[in-house]
């Protein structure tokens, strides 16, 4: 099972929105996944719930251990390749949720709330990506730089070592790329820090993923506008981070 | 509208072969350590106070002689400097060694079954003893004596920079910065001031 965590300090980041498209990328494929929500507003569980998508209420199953965790997402999935757990933002079980979940999954999406907590910190030292997303505006921009300062810490600290890449979301939705997009970008390349290539654009079907409960796939033409360079974007994005993740997997069979 | 998992199955799909469940071991030990000392760092936790493992706190105790020499010694403000500072004795001591914390690791390189290599502060511990000397607490400022200040000035300064994460990340270092760690409470307690 790979662990890929998305993690920003900040909120309005688009964090939810990568880890759904991301997560609705591998079901496409064929793969399993579960996402491990750890925003007390839960939209990845509203969103599964109306889908028909298994959810665990986290709070409600009260785990005591790995075995405890493991039980229940075996109950839940129960033939389905996808599955939602929320936490309500409580670190306390985190872990075991982890563990539990590289039994059932070929991929865990963990998705923290968006702000500077240690739910985020226990997701990060055990992920095998960290995606650190962030629309072009200089406050995000900041926060980039908080988290992965953060995000070194806990590697030393966890003596594991974390890949993560910064990614665009939000980006400019053509081949014009605004004046504060291009500075960033600039200033993360002079940085050396490692980033994805592709950028997940601001389309008003990334937002009807939520707005109409249903995968990018599933959308029509009435649901939201520009579906077919919005599933382009979306394919392009989880292929890079597939792709990253393939690599990491041979090198280590290798 | 319905669903089933069958439904929009990619007629490119993404290659997921490499991908497998399997299980996976987690050292939560150490992961959690790394969590809770984010929280110095404006890591916020959801739990509540009842659901974290309390330490209880012993009162100091007065009557108890402290050692009276004062010579020689070096301030830990001196070690962490200005932006290292922190006011008052208790903060100090919690900075330094917070009980909690320093058991956990404890268990983290017991799991690893790796020996203790901690000489340099072995021989400034031995140095202490001969000397009969002890840390002492005098005002708000903690001080020690100039053997064991060396041993851990390095240590201090790093923790102050970075917190404890240097040391998980090294089985050597970690085991210095352990038992330095524990001997300043051990010699801390005898001297009759309890931390925690």
């Amino acid at each position: 099972m790979f662990n890929i965590t998305i993690a920003n300090n900040k909120g309005g980041s688009g964090k939810t929105t990568t880890a759904n498209l991301l997560g609705s990328e591998i079901y496409a494929s064929g793969g399993s996944i579960i996402i491990l929500e750890g925003d007390p507003n839960r939209p990845h569980a509203r969103w599964a719930e109306k889908r028909g998508f298994p959810v665990i209420e986290g709070p409600k199953t009260s785990i005591s251990n790995t075995e405890e965790a493991s039980l229940a997402i075996a109950d839940a999935m129960n033939g389905n390749r996808l599955l939602v757990i929320t936490t309500d933002g409580d670190e306390g079980s985190v872990l075991d949720w982890i563990e539990a979940a590289a039994e059932h999954c070929q991929f865990l999406i963990c998705d923290p709330e968006g702000s500077p907590n240690q739910w985020l910190q226990l997701a990060v030292s055990q992920a095998d990506m960290v995606l650190i997303p962030f629309a072009p505006t200089t406050l995000d921009a900041d926060q980039v730089q908080a988290t992965i300062k953060s995000l070194k810490q806990t590697e030393r600290m966890s003596g594991r070592k974390i890949d993560y890449r910064v990614m665009l979301t939000k980006a400019s939705n053509g081949a014009v790329r605004t004046r504060d997009e291009n500075e960033l970008r600039d200033a993360l390349t002079k940085n050396n820090t490692p980033m994805l290539t592709v950028a997940l654009a601001d389309r008003p079907a990334f937002r009807g993923v939520f707005k109409h409960n249903k995968m990018l796939s599933e959308l029509d033409e009435a649901d939201a506008g520009g579906l077919q360079r919005a599933r382009e974007n979306s394919k392009a994005f989880a292929a890079e981070v597939i792709g990253i993740l393939k690599t990491k997997a041979q090198q280590v069979a290798a | 509208m319905s669903f089933n998992q069958f439904d929009n199955l990619d007629e490119d799909p993404l290659d997921l072969s490499f991908a497998a469940p399997q299980p996976r071991k987690i050292d939560k030990t150490a992961a959690q350590a790394a969590a809770e000392l984010s929280e110095q760092k404006g890591y916020h936790s959801r739990r509540g106070p009842a659901a974290r493992q309390e330490v209880p706190q012993s009162q100091p105790t007065p009557e108890t002689p402290k050692p009276p020499r004062n010579q020689g010694r070096v301030k830990i403000s001196d070690l962490l400097g200005e932006e290292g500072k922190i006011d008052g004795l208790k903060a100090q001591l919690n900075f330094i060694a917070p009980a909690d914390l320093i058991s956990r690791f404890a268990q983290t390189l017991r799991n690893r079954g790796e020996p203790s290599r901690w000489q340099l502060l072995e021989k400034s511990l031995d140095a202490l003893d001969r000397e009969g000397e002890g840390a002492e607490a005098s005002g708000d400022q903690l001080q020690l004596s100039p053997d064991m200040a060396i041993a851990l000035a390095h240590v201090i300064k790093r923790i102050s920079a970075e917190g404890l994460a240097p040391f998980a990340a090294d089985t050597a270092e970690a085991d210095l910065a352990y038992d330095a760690l524990l001997a300043v409470r051990r010699y801390l307690e005898e001297g009759g001031v309890h931390v925690r």
